[in-house]
């Protein structure tokens, strides 16, 4: 490279866009679930760095908080799609999901969190991972949160494992709607859905993708929740894979659980 | 589920039919597949969604008209309808085009200044003349660019959205691309529209930074909230170069490209991106420039792109502007230059005089003459089989016929055949 050169070249500058993983690891996620939930997440990294790469307009790196009697982030600070190295999650204790709210909340915050990057943040996709219901008070912190610009503007997608003890009306408080609550019934839907959601939320959340009139016919672009839960579920009426998982409100499903013997 | 099978033949509306081999690729909208057509590969779009009547009739009506420049990779035929949906056929993407994506993560590079500026020139011919066919694109973004970074070749895709001008197929377009009126809602995609997203393009791929993200733009924490999206792309927009408006300047450290490059491109280049983007032709669609304007500063621009001289590197030798130095050695160029028609061409040894900027040929690569240097004078040497004419100061001409050549001195004209008559100042 030539001193001075005129037309030497930076990559232009992107945004960068958090995919942020809330994944419970209470007990009762122990054995075949959190088994299953890092290899799919891992997994699905490898989709997500892949998205990243080749996307012009965001980067996408990845934070992830885990959550049982308290609360602990992964790495300090969200680290490059590409390059994140996944550490496999032990299950044990409650479900301080309040916690989780709490200190995701702290963290969506220019000044002192996770969104003072230099060439500028765009909103972020936060996945929740759950088997139960919280063990703490978590109304109050997710009251908070919704007050959060970041989480405002965010995709907010939760994962219910199991219909046994989770509340599909729990996680739609968080999302925001119940057709972004998905239920599975066993370790295969769940490595499926994890994957699905992943991609899907970044895509969507990370790109500045072209743009058609939204279904009333008002000339407003549709905005990144309701393009990932329509995206979603496309894929849950058509992929095979899928049409066992209930969306929202559904119990279709109901009682399918098998999440023994893995 | 509309997909379709490998194996799978869908009927076309030529009467032929297309054997899917492979799927190349999925988007939001559908999947591209590898078909064989009467044992020739290429590419079928098949959408998710039937896409409606309307707009499946736009498809065949532009299969009938046909691609109004070679760089589009046009829709060739339309499929007959299966599983609930539709799809059309095009030629396949050659492998030396990269997206123009790949040029904004610098995973693509343009080999020199030559080819970047040939991909600028391709890119608004080939929109002039989608334009003059009274077409609009509408969603013109870097997602429909392929460019060969070797020679600046490039061929534009995704064109199901073409429609006649004021017709809108649906689409709005891509953020940091969308014109400020469709951003707002206030209309649809239409030629003007294009316009604004052509501008943005053409900004990207010479200074390679986008026009609208300045420090204004880093300032505001979320650019997909829609609402801050609006504020930011929409009538209050401004331009990273806005004379008077400051607020949004490029930042050091972030925005380097374009802090290195504005002043290294000739300032009428840079003067043209401020009126196309200005507040005033932000709001007002009329007054941003056409394709055709862009494509004669471009070609002002090539025409000045020279070797130093002193150093012998290629600069920008813009002397329209006055004392124009090297944008590598720092030291003044003075020579002199050929005035004709709305160019103004600097002569530096070796230099080529296109036949489009002193006549009507439309071949933008076709040569009429070089600059060659005799005893430390400037002369201009006529390359091309039409006779020129010089003028002398007296009154008295001479015919300059292949081969020969003549004194660039001032004062001194010349007429190029049947076309425009030039004089070295």
């Amino acid at each position: 490279m030539e001193k001075n050169n005129p037309f030497e070249l930076d990559a232009v500058p992107r945004r960068v866009m958090p995919l942020i993983f809330l994944v419970d690891t209470s007990g009762s996620m122990d054995g075949a679930k959190i088994a299953s939930l890092n290899v799919a997440v891992q997994e699905s990294l490898k989709d997500v760095g892949e998205i990243s790469k080749n996307n012009s307009d965001a980067q996408i790196k990845v934070a992830v908080l885990e959550f049982s009697s308290g609360t602990q982030w992964m790495y300090p600070q969200p680290i490059e799609s590409e390059s994140f190295k996944w550490q496999d999650l032990q299950a044990s204790g409650l479900t301080s999901l309040g916690a989780a709210y709490s200190e995701l909340n702290e963290k969506l915050s220019k000044s002192h969190g996770f969104m003072a990057e230099p060439t500028g943040s765009r909103a972020p996709a936060i996945i929740l991972l759950t088997d139960g219901q919280p063990t703490d008070d978590y109304k109050h912190p997710l009251e908070k949160l919704k007050g959060n610009p970041w989480f405002k503007a965010g995709v907010k997608v939760a994962i219910a494992i199991g219909d046994a003890d989770t509340n599909v009306n729990i996680l739609a408080e968080f999302t925001g709607n119940k057709e972004a609550v998905l239920t599975v019934h066993n370790v295969d839907q769940l490595k499926k859905i994890i994957k699905t959601v992943s991609v899907t939320a970044s895509q969507v959340a990370s790109q500045s993708a072209s743009v058609g009139v939204s279904g009333n016919g008002s000339t407003t672009p549709a905005d990144a929740q309701s393009q990932v839960v329509s995206s979603v579920t496309n894929a849950v009426d058509t992929d095979d894979a899928l049409k066992n998982v209930d969306q929202g409100d559904s119990t279709a499903n109901s009682g399918t659980d098998d999440w023994e013997n893995w | 589920m509309s997909e379709l099978k490998i194996g799978t033949i869908v009927k076309l509306s030529t009467g032929t039919s297309a054997k899917v081999k492979q799927e190349l690729g999925k988007g939001g909208q559908g999947v591209v597949y590898l078909v064989e057509v009467s044992g020739k590969k290429m590419a079928l779009k098949w959408y998710h969604k039937h896409p409606g009547e309307a707009f499946h009739k736009n498809l065949l009506n532009n299969v009938h008209a046909g691609a109004p420049a070679s760089n589009f990779i046009w829709p060739l035929a339309v499929t007959e309808e299966m599983n609930g949906s539709v799809g059309y056929v095009m030629e396949l993407r050659p492998k030396e085009y990269q997206d123009m994506s790949k040029f904004i993560l610098t995973h693509a590079k343009f080999a020199d200044v030559h080819a970047q500026l040939n991909a600028c020139l391709q890119i608004c011919t080939a929109f002039q003349k989608l334009h003059i066919r009274g077409l609009s694109y509408q969603d013109m973004n870097d997602g429909n660019f392929f460019i060969n970074p070797k020679t600046g070749d490039v061929l534009i895709c995704d064109n199901d959205n073409v429609a006649p001008d004021k017709t809108s197929m649906g689409i709005l377009g891509k953020a940091g691309y969308m014109a400020p009126e469709v951003v707002e809602g206030t209309t649809m995609p239409n030629r003007y529209t294009d316009y604004y997203s052509l501008a943005v393009c053409l900004f990207i791929l010479i200074y390679m930074n986008r026009p609208f993200e300045g420090a204004w733009h880093l300032a505001c924490p979320c650019d997909n909230n829609p609402e801050m999206a609006k504020k930011l792309f929409g009538f209050e927009s401004v331009f990273i170069m806005d004379p008077t408006n400051t607020k949004n300047r490029p930042v050091p450290g972030v925005h380097n490209n374009v802090i290195r490059r504005w002043g290294v491109y000739p300032s009428f280049l840079g003067k043209a991106f401020c009126k196309t983007f200005s507040s005033g032709a932000i709001k007002d669609p009329t007054q941003r420039l056409m394709d055709k304007q862009w494509y004669n500063i471009l070609l002002q621009i090539r025409s000045m792109y020279a070797r130093c001289p002193h150093c012998g590197k290629e600069t920008f030798i813009d002397v329209m502007a006055g004392n124009p130095h090297c944008i590598f050695c720092q030291k003044g160029i003075a020579v002199p230059s050929l005035k004709v028609g709305r160019f103004t061409i600097p002569l530096v040894e070796k230099q080529t005089i296109h036949s489009c900027l002193i006549s009507d040929e439309q071949d933008r690569d076709a040569k009429a003459g070089e600059v060659v240097m005799k005893g430390g004078a400037t002369g201009l040497k006529n390359t091309s089989d039409t006779p020129w004419t010089a003028m002398l100061p007296d009154g008295s001409v001479r015919v300059i016929n292949k081969g020969e050549g003549m004194p660039a001195k001032p004062g001194l004209k010349v007429r190029f055949g049947q076309g425009e008559t030039g004089e070295f100042i």
